[in-house]
């Protein structure tokens, strides 16, 4: 998989990663048990400081996404992806909700934000790479 | 030396000529990206380094060789010849001034395995636009000069046993006719491979028109380039990045162990100066 960085981004580095390796698993150019670089090697190609990376992988293992082996390093969770818990839906709401609201005040109708999210699914789903 | 100084200036000079020019461009809409291949490092970048056994095991052996007929060398050993072949400078016989050779060489494997080493472990750089296609095109730029590389060290341990033969069989033509060819060789190998392997591993020209070329444009790195030429980012973990310009790699001076690196690479010059008098 390619990952696609915007250096100049007001999103943090490593939040940019971790959506990008989540997007990754979604569209299937990751698959499930595939080896990611390790801290080091991705640090280093992408000239970021060996925390930020760090940052990315922790979060994404918190939530089980990846898993760390001692020695095969860092991999795709081999056993599946995380199910969809009650934790998982209360944050997506919460997320959810200040973008709705933005949407209500500019006027945009629930059909119409709607189509932009199985638009924006299809497209997640696709993957940036396939094209 | 006055080919270093000239080549600073031109370089000084067409660098704030650029400067200026990027000054004047606009910029695109789409912002700088940085891309990486997360399969990248999976791949195999260059030969390994047990590739240098071969070269340490014809060390060892002229080295027991030279040991096995020490006997049979003349008190003063030949260091230096003329054209005509007269001897221009001598050293007398220890087991040393014998095996000064071998120390050289060994210096000169542990230089190239480096290279290597650093050939493999620099930093991923890709195009903006096509990366997947660039990656697979970087992979074997990096290996053919992982190749030369190793090639290169086995012709030089090749020349050293040849004078180091030389010293018990004495040959002078076929001497000179081996330490002239086998530099020319590694010239030739370089010269070579800088003209068909671009920086980097891309092609030398882009048949491509001007409405199919990427908009995308690469990060400003500019900074972080000192003088153009002198990478110095103290942020960027990896140590040894491809030049700019030019042919190879060269360091990130923001890191000590570049330093270390620089110090050790003057320190195997400086010592082979001195055992060569």
């Amino acid at each position: 998989m390619i990952i696609q960085l915007d250096m100049q981004s007001e999103l943090p580095i490593y939040s940019q990663l971790v959506y990008q390796i989540i997007e990754g698993i979604a569209s299937g150019e990751l698959q499930l048990g595939e080896a990611l670089p390790s801290v080091r090697n991705l640090a280093a190609d992408i000239g970021v400081n060996l925390h930020t990376v760090n940052k990315a992988y922790t979060i994404l293992k918190q939530d089980g996404y990846i898993l760390v082996h001692r020695q095969k390093g860092v991999v795709v969770n081999p056993d599946g992806m995380p199910k969809l818990t009650d934790d998982f839906l209360n944050k997506q709401q919460r997320e959810l909700r200040p973008i709705i609201a933005e949407a209500i005040c500019r006027g945009m109708s629930k059909e119409e934000l709607s189509a932009v999210l199985a638009q924006v699914y299809d497209d997640v789903k696709m993957g940036h790479n396939k094209e | 030396m006055i080919f270093i100084v000239y080549w600073a200036v031109l370089q000084l000079y067409f660098r704030s000529k650029m400067i200026k020019i990027k000054g004047t461009l606009t910029t695109v809409e789409s912002p700088p990206r940085v891309k990486i291949d997360t399969t990248f490092r999976q791949n195999k970048l260059t030969y390994s380094n047990y590739w240098f056994l071969i070269h340490m095991a014809i060390i060892v052996a002229i080295a027991i060789i030279s040991i096995l007929n020490y006997n049979a060398l003349p008190n003063v050993i030949p260091m230096k010849y003329d054209f005509q072949g007269n001897v221009t400078s001598s050293v007398p016989k220890t087991y040393l001034s014998v095996l000064a050779i071998n120390l050289v060489q060994l210096g000169i494997i542990v230089l190239m395995m480096l290279v290597n080493w650093s050939i493999k472990t620099s930093k991923q750089q890709l195009t903006p636009s096509n990366p997947a296609q660039f990656a697979a095109e970087h992979i074997r730029f990096r290996r053919k000069w992982s190749l030369f590389t190793i090639i290169t060290a086995l012709l030089l341990t090749i020349l050293f046993a040849f004078i180091q033969i030389n010293m018990f069989v004495p040959n002078l033509v076929l001497l000179t006719g081996v330490s002239f060819i086998i530099p020319v060789l590694i010239v030739l190998g370089a010269v070579w491979l800088s003209l068909t392997a671009r920086q980097g591993g891309g092609k030398i020209r882009n048949h491509q028109e001007d409405g199919e070329r990427s908009k995308e444009q690469p990060v400003n790195d500019d900074d972080y380039w000192k003088l153009g030429f002198i990478y110095f980012n103290a942020n960027d973990p990896s140590f040894i990045v491809e030049k700019r310009y030019g042919i190879g790699w060269t360091m990130n001076f923001a890191r000590p162990l570049s330093w270390y690196l620089l110090l050790f690479i003057l320190a195997m010059v400086g010592i082979s100066i001195v055992l060569s008098q």
